[in-house]
């Protein structure tokens, strides 16, 4: 074999990856354009098309402009932000178990959001038309939420600054960090009245109902610049996988990759998080689904995680508002129903294939 | 590229690891460092390459201090195979070798990035499993991988970590052929080494370290019963073969574990 054919065989096998990212972009349209579609009130697409064009009846640009759209762009931010974050977090601390929630993040803003109700008193609840509860101060309960997940990712920070800690140590760090506000948001229910209580449990499904244009703008401008972040970093990334020692070798600053990463991941999870509830699995999962596919390059892995994150959230969305409609499921019990089916499904296929 | 060790020590947790090391490599040597577990070779290497900083002391290449080269830098000259590395995720012989690229890489490897990996691999008969998981090849062929890792990042020095631990007699055998191979083309080899045996056969400085500090250094000439006893507390008989030297151990020196059943 010559230098030439090596180099053609491995060109052949980047374009199947590429392919890969073209499929779920395309599916991902596909996905926004049906999320538009799909909901109680029928609209076709010749009228989605002329409500996006500035036409339209004031009805259908009521429900598109201010409903779905903002809606089905804070699922593709959401999903984004989550897998990859997901995605870096496994990288960084060389362990596939990181994720926002097994890092204690989610966790964390779950705290937060009780924190809000109960003692901030932002827990007066009622019934909209939809029969869905609002909370009485979301934004109190969202910047409570923000705040003590990055009281989370500060104990993660401190440990792995001053205490030199390792990746495993800064996992385990993050699962007890974890049940201790888990524990936490229990001791809050406990005392929580019946109307406080059914707030926080309404916050702690992760529900992108609540999407609006303002938080899909303070989300745009934290995701953006954090996903291009980690696209940036991708080869550092990679270098990590081979191991602490090696990275340090091929002239990457560790520990300096180490703790900006994990802040810039906690940071777009925080955000997330913190507007729209635990959303579980998504940051967990979608990572190892894309390995399986295109593998562990993180060239690759990052821009595929974010697509297909965004993808895989919109549609387990769509499921969840048109599944038993008129009622709208919290889209945290979709991604956990589908996700969890298909990640067995993908593991057991991998140990067939060994 | 010839390699000045000065007064280097290094220290863990206020104790010392490395004692007063004064060394000198020259340009294209293949030289194993030897001795007990814990006695500072693994910590030697991982000091030249900076991947730890030494306490004291001065490591020139060339006569230059590579305390004031940047990371980058020392990449392009220094690469290094640690013992026990491992992909947490999988990735190909391809991938693998292409990460040696990362020094020279910005933005996007460039044509000239896969045309270097595509050569190492090549040269070092990985070419038909370049697009093979890392993670289920053999120990062998995982090592030639890690090794063309190395040679992807064009270095001056070569410092390999029990190169050959885990390796059959056979991958072994390959494994020091290449890095002989690689040394006579003027690349300076280094490595930690347990098998005696081994490292007579195919280096040609040795350095004894014992607890820190250098007990011996030199050529062949080193390799004698009386400091391998002292080195590592067991008697050994050297016979000649062939004109090669060769160690057989005798007794253990040490208390013997007794297991009562």
């Amino acid at each position: 074999m010559t230098t030439e054919t090596t180099y053609l065989k491995y060109k052949a096998y980047v374009k199947r990856k590429t392919v890969f990212v073209i499929i779920i972009t395309v599916l991902l349209l596909v996905f926004m354009i049906t999320g538009l579609l799909f909901g109680s009130v029928k609209i076709s697409l010749s009228d989605i098309i002329s409500v996006l064009t500035g036409n339209g009846e004031k009805t259908y640009i009521q429900i598109i402009i201010n409903i779905r759209l903002p809606r089905v762009l804070s699922a593709v931010l959401a999903g984004a932000a989550l897998s990859v974050a997901g995605a870096a977090m496994q990288s960084i601390l060389r362990n596939p178990l990181g994720s926002p929630f097994t890092l204690g993040i989610s966790n964390a803003a779950a705290f937060g959001a009780a924190f809000a109700i109960i003692i901030l008193g932002a827990g007066d609840t009622h019934s909209s038309v939809a029969d869905s509860v609002i909370l009485n101060n979301p934004y109190l309960v969202t910047v409570s939420a923000f705040a003590w997940s990055l009281v989370s990712t500060g104990i993660i920070l401190f440990m792995a600054k001053y205490k030199s800690a390792t990746p495993e140590v800064m996992i385990l760090t993050g699962i007890v960090a974890g049940s201790l506000f888990a524990a936490g948001t229990t001791a809050l229910q406990f005392f929580a009245d019946d109307v406080e209580l059914s707030s926080i449990v309404f916050w702690t499904f992760g529900d992108l109902g609540r999407a609006s244009w303002r938080d899909f703008w303070f989300l745009l401008v934290v995701i953006i610049p954090s996903t291009i972040y980690f696209i940036k970093n991708r080869w550092n990334y990679n270098t990590l996988n081979t191991g602490d020692e090696t990275a340090k070798s091929l002239g990457v600053n560790v520990e300096k990759v180490r703790t900006r990463g994990m802040i810039i991941a906690s940071l777009s999870t925080a955000f997330a998080v913190s507007f729209f509830g635990i959303i579980a699995f998504v940051g967990l999962v979608v990572p190892h689904i894309v390995r399986r596919f295109i593998g562990g390059d993180e060239r690759f892995l990052i821009p595929a995680s974010v697509l297909f994150g965004a993808m895989f959230l919109l549609f387990s969305d769509t499921i969840a508002r048109t599944i038993i409609s008129p009622i709208v499921l919290p889209v945290g019990i979709l991604t956990s129903f589908l996700g969890a089916p298909l990640f067995i499904y993908l593991l057991l296929k991998g140990m067939k294939r060994r | 590229m010839k390699i000045s060790i000065n007064n280097l020590n290094f220290s863990y947790n206020g104790s010392f690891a490395l004692k007063d090391i004064n060394e000198h490599i020259e340009t294209g040597e293949f030289t194993a460092f030897v001795g007990p577990n814990g006695s500072g070779k693994s910590t030697l290497l991982k000091c030249i390459d900076r991947i730890l900083i030494p306490s004291k002391g001065e490591i020139l290449f060339n006569d230059q201090n590579i305390k004031y080269y940047k990371r980058e830098k020392i990449a392009k000259i220094i690469a290094y195979v640690p013992q026990n590395e491992g992909n947490i995720y999988p990735v190909t012989v391809f991938d693998a070798v292409l990460i040696g690229r990362k020094p020279y890489v910005n933005w996007a490897p460039s044509k000239n990035d896969f045309d270097k990996t595509a050569e190492v691999i090549e040269k070092l008969d990985l070419g038909d499993i370049s697009l093979n998981e890392i993670n289920k090849l053999s120990g062998g062929q995982r090592q030639r991988v890690y090794i063309a890792r190395a040679l992807a990042q064009e270095p001056k020095v070569l410092l390999l970590d029990e190169p050959t631990a885990n390796l059959d007699l056979r991958h072994q055998l390959e494994v020091l052929e290449l890095l002989q191979v690689l040394s006579e083309n003027g690349i300076t080899i280094i490595i930690a080494i347990h098998d005696l045996n081994m490292a007579i056969k195919f280096c040609s400085k040795f350095v004894m370290i014992n607890e820190g500090e250098i007990f011996a250094t030199g050529g062949k000439e080193i390799i004698t019963s009386g400091n391998i006893e002292q080195l590592y507390g067991v008697k050994v008989k050297i016979i000649k073969e062939d004109g090669e030297m060769i160690i057989i151990p005798l007794n253990n020196k040490h208390k013997k574990i007794s297991l009562a059943i």
